[in-house]
């Protein structure tokens, strides 16, 4: 009876030693946790930091597209099979925009085609420098103007706004042409 | 056996205190309790740093978004026109003038923190640089916002150039 009881005693130490561990490891992991938790950011920062400098970055792109100037671009008429340069010198590529849009819908109205493919081209380019080469994103056009629409982008297999990656930026601005307005959607990411 | 019995039930029972005193003075447990102390404080520590480092940052990621709105309007860097300012739009003629000690203090970061702005035409790759001199940075937090901004030439041409913003803890 003597040896039950002496045993009864070990076991009760051996259980506070187990206890202890189990107790020490549970608080080392759940403090782990918090506090990893904590240092991430998870409950202090409410903005990504990425977030922040894209909406940024995508104003001051459209910002300075828009108000740059194309040098020198234009645009083939195609008239009973003689074909006419028109030449714009010195143009923003807000009213390249709205230039584009104003020959792309006569072109389905009249029987005279428009080659507007060098005016797209300078638009293009004047993107591709301020959001590809300055700031380093990937980028997309997008105008909307009734049925004549405009649709940039440097990645090839981006051809309308349903192929954009769901972590974007994007910023709207308008422009008159005509009586109508047109909207002008950058959208930029990385 | 009833004796013995009741012997151990009066021990467990009548607040005997001998366990412990026996669990404190235990070697391995003390070993357990120092280690989890130990490794807890680690833990709280690592997690302020990381937390004070997140904190600093987003600071400087804000001082160095509001540094770069202010250069955008800045009435001696901006461009005018019929006496109206473009923000956005600077002008090069300015650029050429400007004074950088005047325009360190004018630019108010709220002290403790250096800054550069670079100019950079890249039409005729003339550069401006403004602000602090760098020193060694190698370890210290950084921040910098680059974004494409229109130069205003002094015969009038609109060209597109680079600004660059830089801040970190001076």
């Amino acid at each position: 009876m003597r040896d039950i009881s002496r045993k009864c005693e070990d076991d009760t130490g051996f259980l506070s030693m187990v206890d202890a561990s189990l107790l020490a490891v549970m608080i080392l992991l759940v403090s782990f946790f918090f506090f990893h938790s904590l240092s991430a950011g998870l409950f202090y920062r409410s903005e990504p930091r990425r977030a922040a400098f894209e909406r940024e970055s995508v104003k001051d792109i459209q910002k300075s597209v828009l108000r740059s100037v194309i040098g020198e671009t234009g645009y083939l008429k195609e008239t009973d099979g003689e074909s006419q340069r028109v030449t714009y010198t010195n143009i923003t590529v807000d009213t390249a925009i709205k230039n584009y849009l104003y020959l792309k819908n006569r072109s389905e109205d009249e029987d005279a085609g428009y080659d507007l493919s060098e005016l797209e081209e300078n638009i293009k380019k004047q993107y591709e420098r301020c959001a590809g080469e300055i700031s380093h994103y990937h980028y997309a056009v997008d105008v909307e103007d009734g049925p004549a629409g405009l649709f940039i982008s440097d990645h090839d297999e981006i051809n309308d706004r349903t192929d954009l990656p769901d972590q974007r930026s994007a910023h709207s601005t308008y422009t008159t042409l005509g009586l109508e307005r047109v909207q002008i959607t950058l959208y930029i990411w990385r | 056996m009833e004796k013995e019995l009741s012997e151990i039930m009066q021990r467990r029972f009548s607040g005997d205190e001998r366990g412990v005193a026996g669990f404190f003075l235990d070697g391995p447990v003390l070993l357990l309790v120092i280690i989890t102390i130990t490794v807890f404080i680690a833990i709280l520590s690592q997690a302020y740093l990381a937390h004070r480092e997140a904190v600093e940052r987003e600071r400087l990621d804000d001082l160095c978004l509001d540094l770069k709105r202010q250069v955008q309007r800045h009435p001696e860097m901006v461009a005018e026109e019929e006496n109206r300012t473009r923000s956005g739009e600077l002008s090069v003629k300015k650029l050429n003038e400007l004074d950088n000690q005047t325009l360190i203090e004018e630019l108010d970061l709220n002290g403790g923190y250096d800054f550069r702005i670079i100019v950079n035409d890249t039409g005729s790759r003339d550069t401006w640089v403004f602000g602090n001199e760098r020193r060694e940075l190698e370890g210290s937090e950084v921040t910098s916002y680059r974004g494409p901004i229109l130069l205003i030439s002094e015969t009038g041409d609109t060209r597109i150039g680079e600004l660059r913003v830089i801040v970190w803890e001076g």
